[in-house]
């Protein structure tokens, strides 16, 4: 035990058998397991653990909990650095690294606390104030200064090693808190035979039981939380979640939560699970979260030293360590007489302070003879320079008058406890004042949740059971769980939780002294004051005037002491001076966490074709369509992305080409009325289309819109198969539904994609067909046997194939579809096939440069704003049926002069080039919105003209032709003289197509 | 002329994918030769469908929804509104396969999906956590039939889970997207 100075001999819930180290600021210690980082430090006689955010003061350990504000820490090394960890949740374990943050160059002498100096001129809301002038300054030098200086810890700046996971839990009954009132609830609903989750996010169960000395059932209180969970353990229908932080409550009942898996364990190497985010769904929730205790607001009471009363017999009890040996207890309720009796019991020297009146005090008999107490005094200000060396009182009804100042290494302050009603209040509960607790609580819950024990301003530890009981057996019982309401345990006797608010002391203390109400964001009594006066008295004003309650514990310790002041500040009742909203998540969680497995090249799910392996192979550069990744162009050693597309746009117009073109999305239809079903979703008619032909289709948005293209073909009489863009699969299958679903119930029609079950690729060039006419058995491909627009079944090898006679590139180009099993090897028997022939695949981009050439339509025109007939397919509109958006494309605005139609674009001058959504003006040098007459949607160059080539979508184009224009793109300083052509450039009148 | 052109499952070079700390007590295998049909009642004729399957299934009454059963190797499942989804294995299931086209022939229409899925099996003691990792279906739903099915997303890539007993085990087939077997098998990993 060298050097656990503060350790006591025995007593405490440790492992006293086996000893830790660990290190704080590059100093070793030693600890046990079953200690906290703080706990530990406090053995080693370490009080002073970080520095306050703004003003640099000095600070120490207050809590013993989740809601700690000072004692944030910097833990781990490299990749796994984590700021801002509370030294409080931190479980010791060998080779642990912490270190203090926000203090330069070392804990003891932090030159930045210089800011206390100034803190007359850095009053809540100066940045508001200051740094007005000169205004340009804000940006270049203010700003970028206070960013600096903002935050407590350095994030790591290496990758995360460690593995982050999701998962989801499904239960009866949610219990969240494993104190007593959870314990019982989830003993009592497991009982009855619901399914039960319960979470806590401590490491041992019983909540603040852990850290009593007080029996249960005739036991110790921790032994007999750990005996009902090792029962709920045992069950099949119970998950025990310790560890776990439910972070925030959701839409219905649905909960997130952080589980430290290995944080604990102190793993070193890559790859082991360090968190899991659960997702817990449940039907019935016990919110037995507990209460967290607020400090006293008093002059300096920030310094190390200076602790919560419940957390300083938690250390004594919990860890068996003794935080001061000279011990002032300040308090305004009853719960402190434990404190106070357990600290003189592990041999501290202690007093109690009681601003209350003797009278109204009900814990006397829980102390030891020899304590001393003082009725109606208060504590008003502290002295010390690390750490507190002595406490300041006076009579409480004449607190400017000091009184006595006592000596001391320990200060436990208690104002009274808040139930913790964060899960509630983050779905829009809004909570009443107790008067009867002195806090905030839910006077009313939704159906479904059960609050119980102090979490509904319960404090006595006997009710806190019963309420378990009664809250597990309703829970159970709403589950349709036959449920007995067994008896709850019997504990010790206890004085009753009574308590006198004590929100602040007068203006003259406060004015002396700095009086902290949120430790976290520094922020005084006299910030609140300035609020007040300023006119953000409200709750919610003063908040964000102030940045109270903001900081990373979200004012759990000091929300309600900040509504209490702001009360008296204003002479209105607390009910009436609100109270903020919390929300998630409750504590803080690592973004890994939330990311879980979704990270690097994981980090959303990517779709391969069959050929993806062949594409990867031969050097493919992918892009990305939606989630799918396709081949963009293939380089081969010495070509850039412009000598590889212009290559693969030559290869394919002289000899052969292939694509891949599984991406495109597929769905097939059957049923008598498939072909009426296509009638009203297309412009252009398929009923009457005959069986084995397939046709080029448009559909259009209700408002008349186009909404996507593909071809239709049809297979049977009652059997279509059709393709749709790429990118809008997923739309065009809703749209299908939709119509289907909702507009034409009564039509016999049924469809699903098969966008999955196909490979597809496109074959094109003048030797297609002699390629094609080597590999593929069972149909004659001859012009005469198998024209442009054909369908016919056959094999490659012993594959199926369905080959379909199109061509958006403007070549002789079959497309052939066949099951995606055989997709890789079909591919590669028609390369092989090829290879005399010179076959060569081609990528996206020069299907883009072919498709522009022949001036085929795609997604850059597709874009929601254009019309069948400005794209110049109005005559595919039929005229004899209906179809989805047929009569909205006739109105007026849609049909008039001056609609943006298709048009082509070339340069004057050759070798000039331009962008894509480059604007198109008549004037040079003019640009803005009022002369802009249109825009490019493709620009590509072209091998065919030797030149850059356009698509536009430009006022009145089809009347435009050779007009000259300027194409200008302003952000890039560029403007180019251009002609207005039609949109095909080559092999206007389809030769090659049909040849 | 080409003869014979080889077969290649989405999951060709990824599985096995060794067996990670955090899997153990699942195994996981792929259905290389299972043959899937999505089955949709035609207009008007979805009691008459179920009743044809169930006959099938020789069970007295029509599956209700996301119950699935097995009859000669072959598992259908009502997967939604008059939709039944079909999982058979290899060809002693075809013959099979080919007599369920036969009698429901009348009732729907019949959507060949074999080659755009592939199969995952999961089973053993921890199967269903591995799953919970990725899918918000309660997979220990008491109220679920024995066997059942349901579409979901596993990480947010579409998915269907189909569920039986095998020994008083459960025994989880995932029916993934082809397209998607590299991300669904990082997600396993």
């Amino acid at each position: 035990m060298s050097g656990q100075s503060h350790r006591l001999p025995s007593g405490g819930r440790i492992d006293r058998s086996k000893t830790v180290r660990f290190s704080f600021d590059g100093r070793s210690y030693e600890g046990h397991p079953g200690d906290t980082l703080a706990s530990g430090l406090i053995a080693n006689g370490v009080h002073l653990t970080g520095r306050s955010f703004k003003y640099h003061r000095p600070r120490g350990i207050t809590t013993s909990g989740s809601e700690e504000p000072n004692a944030l820490v910097t833990t781990g090394e490299g990749g796994r650095t984590e700021p801002n960890v509370p030294a409080t949740m931190v479980e010791l374990h060998d080779g642990l690294v912490a270190r203090s943050q926000n203090r330069w160059p070392s804990l003891s002498f932090d030159l930045m606390a210089v800011n206390s100096l100034l803190k007359p001129f850095f009053p809540a809301g100066f940045y508001y104030k200051t740094f007005m002038w000169p205004r340009s300054f804000w940006y270049r030098l203010y700003e970028p200064a206070i960013r600096r200086a903002a935050g407590l810890g350095t994030i790591a700046d290496q990758p995360d090693p460690d593995v982050y996971e999701h998962s989801y839990a499904h239960c009866d009954v949610l219990v969240v808190g494993a104190g007593p009132a959870g314990l019982m609830a989830a003993q009592a609903a497991a009982r009855a035979g619901a399914r039960v989750v319960l979470a806590d996010e401590r490491a041992v169960p019983g909540g603040h039981l852990a850290g009593e000395a007080i029996e249960v059932d005739g036991r110790d209180s921790a032994a007999w939380a750990q005996g009902i969970c090792d029962e709920l353990d045992g069950l099949e229908n119970v998950q025990m979640l310790l560890r776990t932080s439910v972070f925030g409550r959701y839409d219905g009942l649905t909960f997130g939560a952080v589980e430290r898996v290995g944080d604990h364990l102190g793993n070193d190497s890559s790859g082991d699970l360090r968190q899991r985010r659960w997702t817990i769904q449940t039907r019935q929730f016990v919110c037995a979260t507990g209460a967290i205790e607020r400090p006293l607001v008093f002059g300096d009471n920030d310094r190390p030293g200076i602790m919560l009363a419940g957390s300083a017999r938690h250390y004594v009890n919990q860890y068996g360590v003794l935080p001061g040996r000279k011990v002032v207890v300040a308090t305004n309720n009853d719960d402190s007489y434990l404190t106070a009796r357990d600290l003189a019991r592990a041999g501290a020297d202690v007093t109690l302070i009681d601003s209350r009146r003797e009278k109204d005090v009900t814990g006397h008999a829980l102390l030891p003879g020899e304590t001393e107490v003082r009725y109606g005094q208060c504590v008003t200000q502290t002295c010390g320079k690390l750490h507190v060396s002595s406490a300041r009182l006076a009579d409480i009804s004449e607190p400017d008058h000091i009184r006595s100042e006592l000596p001391c290494d320990l200060i436990c302050t208690s104002g009274g406890w808040n139930p913790t009603i964060h899960l509630l209040s983050h779905c829009g509960a809004r909570p009443k004042w107790d008067s009867a607790i002195s806090a905030f609580a839910m006077a009313k819950v939704e159906n479904g949740v059960h609050m119980v024990g102090g979490a509904a301003g319960t404090f006595e530890l006997q009710k806190c059971l019963q309420e378990g009981v009664a809250a597990g057996v309703a829970a159970a019982s709403a589950c349709s769980r036959k449920a007995r309401k067994p008896a709850a345990p019997k504990t010790e006797k206890l004085p009753e939780y009574r308590i006198q608010p004590l929100w602040r002391l007068p203006d003259t203390i406060s004015k002396a002294s700095a009086s902290f109400v949120d430790f976290q964001n520094d922020v005084t009594i006299a910030d609140l004051e300035l609020a007040d006066r300023e006119g953000f008295g409200h709750a919610e004003h003063a908040k964000r005037y102030t940045t109270l309650g903001m900081a990373t514990d979200q004012g759990k310790l000091s929300n309600v002491n900040a509504i209490g002041v702001l009360s008296e500040l204003r002479g209105t009742p607390i009910a009436e001076t609100g109270t903020t909203t919390y929300r998630p998540l409750y504590t803080p969680a690592a973004l890994g966490t939330l990311a879980g497995q979704r990270q690097g090249a994981e980090f959303r799910a990517t779709r391969h074709s069959a050929m993806h392996q062949w594409h990867e192979k031969n050097g493919a550069v992918f892009t990305e369509a939606g989630l799918w990744l396709r081949p963009y162009y293939y380089p081969r050693e010495g070509e850039d992305f412009a000598a590889a597309v212009k290559r693969e746009v030559l290869n394919a117009r002289s000899a052969v080409g292939m694509v891949d073109v599984s991406t495109l999305g597929k769905i097939e239809l059957k049923g008598p009325d498939s072909g009426q079903f296509l009638d009203r979703l297309y412009i252009n008619s398929f009923s009457k289309m005959k069986t084995g032909r397939a046709r080029y289709g448009v559909m259009l948005r209700e408002d008349g819109m186009v909404f996507d293209d593909g071809t239709v073909t049809r297979l049977a009489d009652d059997h279509y198969f059709i393709t749709v863009t790429t990118a809008n699969a997923s739309g065009v299958m809703q749209h299908m539904e939709f119509c289907h679903q909702v507009h034409w119930p009564d039509l016999d029609v049924q469809f699903c994609s098969v966008t999955e079950v196909w490979a597809a690729m496109a074959v094109a060039g003048p030797k297609a067909r002699d390629v094609l006419s080597r590999v593929v058995d069972g149909i004659d491909l001859s012009n005469e046997a198998f024209p442009l627009q054909s369908v016919a079944d056959a094999r490659i090898g012993d594959a199926f194939v369905r080959v379909l006679r199109i061509s958006f590139s403007g070549e002789l180009a079959y497309e052939i579809y066949t099951p995606a099993d055989c997709g890789l090897g079909v591919w590669e028997a028609i390369m092989e096939a090829g290879a005399e022939d010179g076959i060569s695949a081609y990528g996206t981009e020069a299907m883009t440069v072919m498709r522009t050439e022949k001036g085929h339509v795609a997604g850059p025109e597709l874009d929601g704003r254009t019309t069948a007939d400005d794209l110049g397919l109005g005559r595919m509109m039929s005229q004899r049926k209906d179809y989805i958006g047929r009569w909205l494309s006739q109105r007026s605005g849609l049909t008039g002069a001056g609609r943006s139609q298709l048009v082509g674009l070339k340069p004057i001058t050759n070798s000039d080039t331009f962008r894509m959504g480059a604007h198109l003006v008549t004037e040079p040098g003019t640009i803005g919105p009022d002369v802009s007459q249109g825009h490019v949607t493709t620009s590509v160059y072209s091998p065919a003209c030797d030149h850059f080539i356009g698509l536009a979508l430009l006022q009145d184009g089809r009347s435009r032709t050779g007009e000259r224009v300027y194409v200008a793109s302003p952000l890039h300083n560029e403007q180019v003289e251009a002609e207005v052509t039609g949109p095909v450039f080559v092999d206007p009148d389809g030769e090659r197509m049909r040849g | 002329m080409v003869e014979m052109i080889e077969r290649r499952s989405a999951l060709a070079g990824l599985l096995p994918m060794g067996a990670p700390a955090r899997t153990d007590g699942v195994r996981i295998e792929e259905l290389e030769d299972a043959l899937q049909l999505q089955l949709f009642a035609r207009n008007g004729k979805s009691g008459e469908l179920a009743r044809v399957v169930a006959r099938f299934l020789k069970r007295k009454k029509p599956l209700a929804p996301l119950e699935s059963a097995e009859q000669g190797g072959i598992f259908i499942c009502a997967v939604g509104p008059r939709e039944y989804w079909v999982l058979a294995r290899g060809r002693s299931s075809a013959k099979n396969l080919g007599a369920l086209e036969k009698v429901v022939k009348d009732h729907a229409s019949v959507f060949e999906q074999t080659d755009g899925r592939f199969v995952i099996r999961l089973s053993g003691p921890r199967a269903a956590d591995v799953l919970a990792r990725g899918t918000s279906l309660d997979l220990h739903d008491p109220e679920r039939p024995d066997a059942w099915g349901s579409h979901t997303l596993i990480e947010h890539i579409p998915a269907l889970v189909l569920r039986h007993m095998h020994k008083s085990a459960a025994v989880y087939n995932v029916s993934v997207p082809r397209s998607y077997a590299g991300s669904f098998v990082a997600w396993l990993r």
